[in-house]
């Protein structure tokens, strides 16, 4: 096989050669660099490459899987990792200059389960600076593009992330989600986008944002292979507070249960009001194949999601100013142009954080009782396909838009209930660019929420495209 | 000037802001505040406007949690 197909093989079909040993995972590390060796230049999705001991590690598990030790499904598959996860001796900088030099003096609890599993880890993935926007035009590090369309933006905060796995460089990468920032880079790059439920994946050893928005996941090209990701990085960290004891099910066991008998609600005010018009095309036309596939469709409403704009930066600034109090006092001049996001934080006051806390339980609490009644909402993932990078738009449908509205509008709300939601791919516009359908589901339920993906991706060809790279 | 769900307006002074900035350690310029303080009343604004009817029974989404055992 080239190498060419080997890097678009899905995660899945790529442990199916390794298990097999159709396959090595040198062979498939050599064909993952030798495409990064290609197209990185005009993508710029690492910020530290980890070449040098991916090879090493390739090595280690074709010889433990050689001999008959064979850990699973990520044995011997390349993974690459945004920015902000901790990785033991190599420079993890959340995109930023302030930890330009940190070296963690551990693997994070993602990485480590990651690695027990046997994933080769490729590189750190470049990322918006300390995860704060949704473009990934970072002014110390320099700009990822899509790789779609290279003058585009791929999304962020996770966007080195979304560009790799697009690119066909990796596998799978990891990303973080505080208002966005894994779904709306796998809508603007084509890709699957998973925020687990809130405590369901360890955030130890993952430089904050904000403690209590900050969701860890993965970024794949497929369903399954975000379910598989999942299986590996799920469960209890008891030395992660915001960690939940709760069982975790086999992502991947009900991938193939189809749609019928399920229920699922259209929230239309809010999330379908301010759309460009080829995105709410697509999305009209994934409900018809959802309902086609067997799904009951209706319209409903979750008025409380239009506080998430509100209710954000009053909880995620005095959190990030938090953390990051000493060296916004003493290193103002190296941040970029997200320091006044932090600055604000320290002038929030605390009644107005804990309203803004109390104001997300009543919207919690909300969503609760509607999914009560249906098995999961579906909205579109973002607003726009990608746009160009340094120019983010300023109107959409005529309306005003801020960048946050832009960008991660549509998938705060679910940050803030914490609850689990998915964007896959559902169309590409007439200029090419990918547009993602967002999936919510039920706490602690994100089998619900991997079944009803793949069944409308087993339905639809969008997940087969590749950049024309 | 930002406005809160019913539309009543709602500002915060530069002078403000530059007060807090100092009370919290940080120097903010009076010009620098008055670009940045409509930034803070849009949300604040509009949440502090938000008075649902269950409002006095909710309890923060952070809350304490001991570790067990």
């Amino acid at each position: 096989m080239r190498d060419g197909e080997l890097v678009y093989l899905s995660l899945r079909e790529a442990a199916e050669r390794l298990r097999q040993r159709a396959v090595s995972p040198v062979e498939l590390l050599d064909a993952a660099l030798a495409r990064t060796a290609a197209v990185e230049p005009r993508l710029r999705a690492y910020v530290t490459p980890m070449f040098d001991q991916a090879r090493a590690d390739a090595r280690q598990a074709e010889q433990e899987i050689a001999d008959g030790r064979y850990r699973g499904p990520l044995h011997g598959i390349p993974v690459a990792l945004k920015d902000n996860y901790w990785t033991r001796g190599v420079v993890t900088a959340a995109g930023s200059k302030l930890f330009a030099d940190f070296l963690p003096p551990e693997d994070g609890a993602v990485v480590a389960r990651l690695r027990a599993a046997g994933a080769i880890v490729t590189g750190k993935t470049n990322m918006h600076e300390l995860a704060i926007g949704g473009s990934t035009t970072n002014p110390h590090y320099g700009p990822t593009h899509n790789p779609w369309q290279p003058e585009r933006i791929p999304g962020g905060s996770s966007g080195g992330s979304a560009a790799a796995v697009a690119a066909g460089l990796c596998y799978a990468a990891t990303g973080t989600d505080t208002a966005g920032s894994i779904r709306e880079p796998a809508a603007y790059c084509g890709l699957v986008g998973l925020k687990p439920t809130y405590g369901r994946v360890s955030i130890r050893g993952i430089v904050p944002l904000s403690w209590s928005l900050d969701h860890a996941g993965p970024l794949t090209r497929t369903v399954e292979d975000a379910a598989l990701v999942l299986n590996a990085i799920a469960g209890y960290d008891p030395q992660d507070l915001t960690s939940a004891n709760v069982p975790v099910p086999d992502y991947t066991a009900r991938l193939g249960d189809g749609l019928r008998g399920l229920r699922l609600g259209v929230p239309r005010p809010y999330f379908y009001d301010q759309l460009d018009p080829e995105i709410a095309a697509a999305v009209e036309t994934a409900l018809g194949v959802l309902r086609d596939l067997g799904a009951s469709v209706e319209e409903v409403r979750f008025p409380s999601a239009a506080w998430a704009l509100a209710l954000f930066p009053l909880i995620s600034r005095p959190e990030a100013a938090s953390f990051q109090e000493a060296l916004l006092h003493t290193r103002p001049a190296d941040y970029g142009d997200v320091r006044v996001q932090v600055e604000l934080g320290e002038v929030i006051l605390a009644k107005d954080y804990l309203r803004a806390q109390r104001l997300r339980t009543a919207m919690r609490q909300e969503l609760e009782g509607l999914l009560a009644g249906v098995d999961a909402l579906v909205t579109p993932a973002t607003r726009t396909v990608a746009h160009p990078i340094g120019q983010p738009l300023t109107e959409v449908a005529g309306q005003p838009v801020t960048p946050s509205q832009l960008w991660v509008g549509l998938t705060m709300p679910f940050d803030l209930t914490g609850t689990p939601a998915i964007s896959v791919p559902c169309r590409f516009a007439a200029d090419g660019l990918p547009i993602g359908l967002q999936i919510a589901g039920r706490a602690w339920d994100e089998s619900t929420v991997l079944r009803i993906a793949a069944a409308y991706e087993r339905a639809t060809p969008w997940h087969q495209q590749h950049p024309p790279l | 000037m930002a406005s809160t769900p019913e539309g009543t307006p709602f500002a915060i002074p530069a002078e403000l802001l530059v007060e807090l900035g100092r009370y919290a350690g940080l120097e903010l310029s009076a010009d620098y505040a008055a670009r940045v303080a409509p930034l803070l009343a849009g949300p604040l604004g509009f949440a502090r406007a938000l008075h649902p009817a269950d409002y006095d029974d909710l309890v923060p989404a952070t809350v304490y949690r001991v570790p067990e055992a």
